[in-house]
């Protein structure tokens, strides 16, 4: 027997070209036990409104385009099973479904994602190798298991956005370098291959950076992927925290030698 | 009009390799990567398991030999023998590279690469990264060209190659953020749009993107494509989503089972066991499941996939992906319960025919990854040559364009190029259009599936075709009912019906007149390899909406066809 119960949906919707104002629309359908929230939404749309948008890809939980804010919470919707989310609805049967938070709507469930794109850009969200160009693939670094393991976590990051979309800081600063990037640099800072790491450190220590995180831990907390996302902001203050303090001792030898 | 050196269009591993190399090769080109999702969600990242180099860590006595051997031996003798000699010697140097760069590798206690034993393999020679081995590789690539300043164009879809009787002109494509139609003039074109396997639909492994744009972009531009009828089944696919179970799971030791409870492997690959080649253990399954010997449920019938005995710990670290996978979509906890599995579409061998430098028979356009077939898998690919092959033909075809871009000088894509296509868009809304797409879709999956599944007869491949010729005829008369210009994904999807659609009849095609069996290609009424008829590479041309269909040589070297046992 196949059980199936009557769900509804209540999805935010917004088309710029049409609509002055966003709003919800619902839809009522017949969910089996074992249906995620993407594909009730793929049959909404295959069935019902074939012009709702959202992203989705890999319906397997590693891509990371489909995080939306389900029942008031981030998620993504290709690993969330519609009657596990039953419990969150505030009206019995009601699934709320809307963007990620922290970001613009292009169209309905669709968010601008450039903005978290070029803060990779800004923060140096990459290894920059200690070998040159003209050595490369020759013989390779030694890296101890231990040190893959500092790292092995923060690599899982799928740049879902969850934890962006609930950063009570982004929500009044969107210049804030967000978990996701502080996160990027964590796993780059602990790579012994990289050679950018103050860089970096100073990158994120200035305005709208690390410092200003409150350790609320929710970015962990959300986090799709279960990484420790706080663990890696912490270490990386401690560090900023030093740089700054270095920086400031700098300053003020300057200022003695040069009044 | 400004005129780009190189387009690459896909921004998955291969088509990030080829934008690096070509970066790398000459700093001063202009370079852009068009890619219909952000580059760092391309399906690279689904690849778990691992990719082979004979690095010699774990196994010390491997070598470059024994990887070209298994490759070639894997293929059922159908690769192109010195496309894969290329595959294995660029291997060690390629992953070195990429671990130089900063891909993330699990390490073995000397600190060098580890590697573990793979399908089709001889030694343990699959370098790994837990379970999320492509998720790491894609995001290195992906960070290193955003270093390097590569031109993203994100959220962008082709739409067509534009040529003026065979010479390039550029590509055309969807902006899909504004509706818009831009072109993209350009001296060279690479494509890599990854592979097809998605038109099995929900008995796929795929993303839902994996719809082979840029095949079927390129054949209708006149590049033939090459054994499209090779399409790989994976043996461990999740029964109820077709999702992936990693080759990793067998390869750390997990058992198959049946509902008697018995290791079946045993009868078909007494030595290998549950580490033969991807075919062998999919017909295996299939074949136990026919005769009765699987489990049941309304989800379909299955075997297991049992990893209990490797304990709590081994399962978490090494596996994790797939533990929370079977969690998510069977509710199982494999450390508790056996996974319920079944075969699954997963890699098609076949693709744009492309030399070892990903050169087509059109000057300057190039093709690299799953969306070429160069060919080093032949028949059948092993587990672990996919991620390589994306590598070193990735990087191959960027170093060759960048090379090669100046010898072009391409005349602009015209104005009426772009009105043809705004025309052929809008005729998707046009109100006396009722079939829906996603019937369409589902359709072709299902007939795929029974018809061009794992085991092939004349009577089903004929069935199975027809209704492809039938799909295409209701295709004609899809509606798109989002008429808007923003991020319309109702568009995007039939767009990629289409594509499905054109592949699959060549797939089809191929499966029907192909009378033997080899590798992935299964014929029960021709159950043997037969080399004197058929050792050769199947090509469909694609001539006004019918297919032209001739074969071309495989190259041979120092291997002899042999009978293919494990």
């Amino acid at each position: 027997m196949k059980e199936v119960k009557v769900i509804s949906f209540k999805v935010f919707r917004y088309n710029p070209q049409a609509d002055a104002h966003p709003y919800h629309d619902t839809f009522e359908i017949p969910v089996e036990k074992g249906i995620t929230i993407l594909r009730a939404l793929d049959y909404i749309k295959q069935n019902i409104d074939p012009r709702m948008s959202y992203r989705s890809f890999c319906h397997a939980g590693i891509c990371g385009s489909c995080a939306m804010t389900i029942n008031g919470a981030t998620k993504l919707a290709c690993t969330t099973q519609v009657w596990d989310e039953l419990k969150n609805c505030v009206e019995e049967n009601l699934i709320t479904i809307d963007p990620i938070k922290n970001f613009t709507s292009l169209k309905d469930l669709v968010v601008d994602m450039d903005p978290l794109v070029e803060k990779l850009e800004k923060y140096t969200g990459w290894v920059e190798s200690t070998m040159p160009d003209k050595e490369l693939g020759k013989t390779e670094f030694r890296i101890s298991p231990e040190e893959f393991k500092t790292y092995d976590s923060a690599t899982d990051c799928i740049f879902c956005a969850s934890c962006v979309s609930d950063c009570p800081l982004m929500n009044y600063d969107k210049d804030y370098v967000s978990p996701a990037i502080i996160l990027r640099a964590y796993r780059m800072n602990m790579d012994s291959r990289d050679s950018a790491s103050e860089k970096r450190v100073l990158q994120i220590a200035d305005e709208h950076g690390i410092l200003d995180c409150r350790q609320c831990n929710r970015c962990s907390f959300v986090c799709v992927k279960k990484i420790p996302i706080v663990d890696a902001i912490n270490h990386l203050k401690q560090e900023a925290v030093k740089q700054k303090n270095q920086g400031l001792n700098m300053l003020e030898e300057k200022k003695k030698i040069s009044p | 009009m400004k005129t780009f050196d190189i387009v690459v269009v896909g921004g998955g591993g291969a088509g990030l390799y080829a934008a690096m190399e070509a970066m790398k090769t000459n700093p001063k080109l202009n370079i852009a990567v068009i890619s219909k999702i952000y580059p760092n969600r391309s399906h690279t990242s689904a690849a778990q398991g691992g990719v082979n180099a004979a690095l010699a860590n774990t196994a010390k006595d491997d070598t470059v030999e024994s990887h070209i051997f298994d490759t070639i031996k894997g293929s059922d003798y159908l690769a192109d023998q010195d496309a894969a000699e290329v595959l294995c010697r660029d291997a060690p140097g390629i992953i070195r590279e990429l671990e130089n760069i900063g891909t993330p590798f699990s390490r073995l206690d000397d600190g060098t690469i580890a590697q573990r034993p793979f399908g089709g393999a001889a030694q343990p020679r699959c370098c790994y990264c837990a379970d999320k081995t492509g998720h790491t590789i894609l995001q290195s690539l992906y960070e290193q060209c955003l270093r390097k300043g590569v031109n993203f164009y994100n959220e962008f879809y082709i739409l067509e190659l534009s040529h003026d009787n065979g010479r390039l002109k550029g590509i055309i494509a969807l902006d899909i953020k504004t509706g818009k139609i831009v072109p993209f003039n350009s001296r060279s074109v690479i494509f890599a749009t990854g592979g097809y396997a998605k038109m099995y639909w929900n008995r796929s492994s795929n993303a839902a993107g994996c719809t082979g744009d840029g095949q079927a972009v390129a054949y209708r531009a006149g590049i033939p494509l090459k054994d499209m009828e090779f399409v790989q089944f994976h043996p461990t696919g999740l029964r109820k989503s077709g999702l992936l179970v990693t080759e990793g799971a067998r390869g750390e030791g997990g058992y198959l089972f049946n509902k008697d409870g018995e290791r079946f492997m045993s009868k078909y690959a007494p030595n290998k066991m549950e580490l033969g080649p991807r075919d062998l253990v999919s017909r295996s399954i299939e074949t136990e499941i026919r005769e009765g010997r699987g489990y049941d449920s309304h989800a379909g019938k299955y075997v297991h996939l049992d990893l209990r005995h490797l304990g709590a710990d081994l399962i978490k670290t090494r596996l994790p992906q797939i533990r929370e996978l079977s969690m998510y979509f069977e509710g199982v906890d494999p450390i508790e319960e056996p996974i319920p599995i079944v075969p699954t579409a997963h890699y098609s061998m076949g693709g744009i025919d492309a030399d070892n430098d990903g050169r087509t028979i059109m000057k300057g356009v190039y093709a690299a990854g799953e969306c070429a077939c160069i060919s080093v898998h032949g028949a059948n690919r092993l587990g672990g040559n996919s991620l390589l092959e994306i590598l070193v033909f990735g990087k191959r075809a960027g170093h060759a364009a960048a090379m090669e871009a100046q010898e072009n000088d391409p005349s602009p894509i015209t104005e009426s190029e772009l009105q043809r296509q705004h025309k052929y868009i809008r005729g998707f809304h046009h109100h006396d259009k009722h079939e829906r797409y996603g019937i369409i879709r589902e359709e072709l999956g299902k007939n795929l599936a029974d018809n061009v599944g794992i085991f092939r007869t004349k009577a089903l491949l004929e069935t199975g075709y027809e209704n492809v010729v039938e799909l295409k005829k209701r295709f004609k008369k899809v509606r798109v009912f989002d008429t808007g210009d923003i991020y319309n994904t109702n568009l995007i999807q039939v767009l990629e019906l289409q594509n499905m659609l054109d592949l699959s009849q060549t797939v089809a095609m191929g499966a029907l007149l192909r009378e033997e069996s080899r590798g992935s290609h299964t014929r029960e009424d021709f159950p043997v390899r037969d080399d004197e008829n058929w050792h050769k590479h199947s090509m469909f041309e694609y001539c006004d909406d019918d297919i032209c269909v001739s074969s071309k040589a495989v190259t041979m070297g120092k291997y002899e066809l042999q009978e293919r046992k494990y």
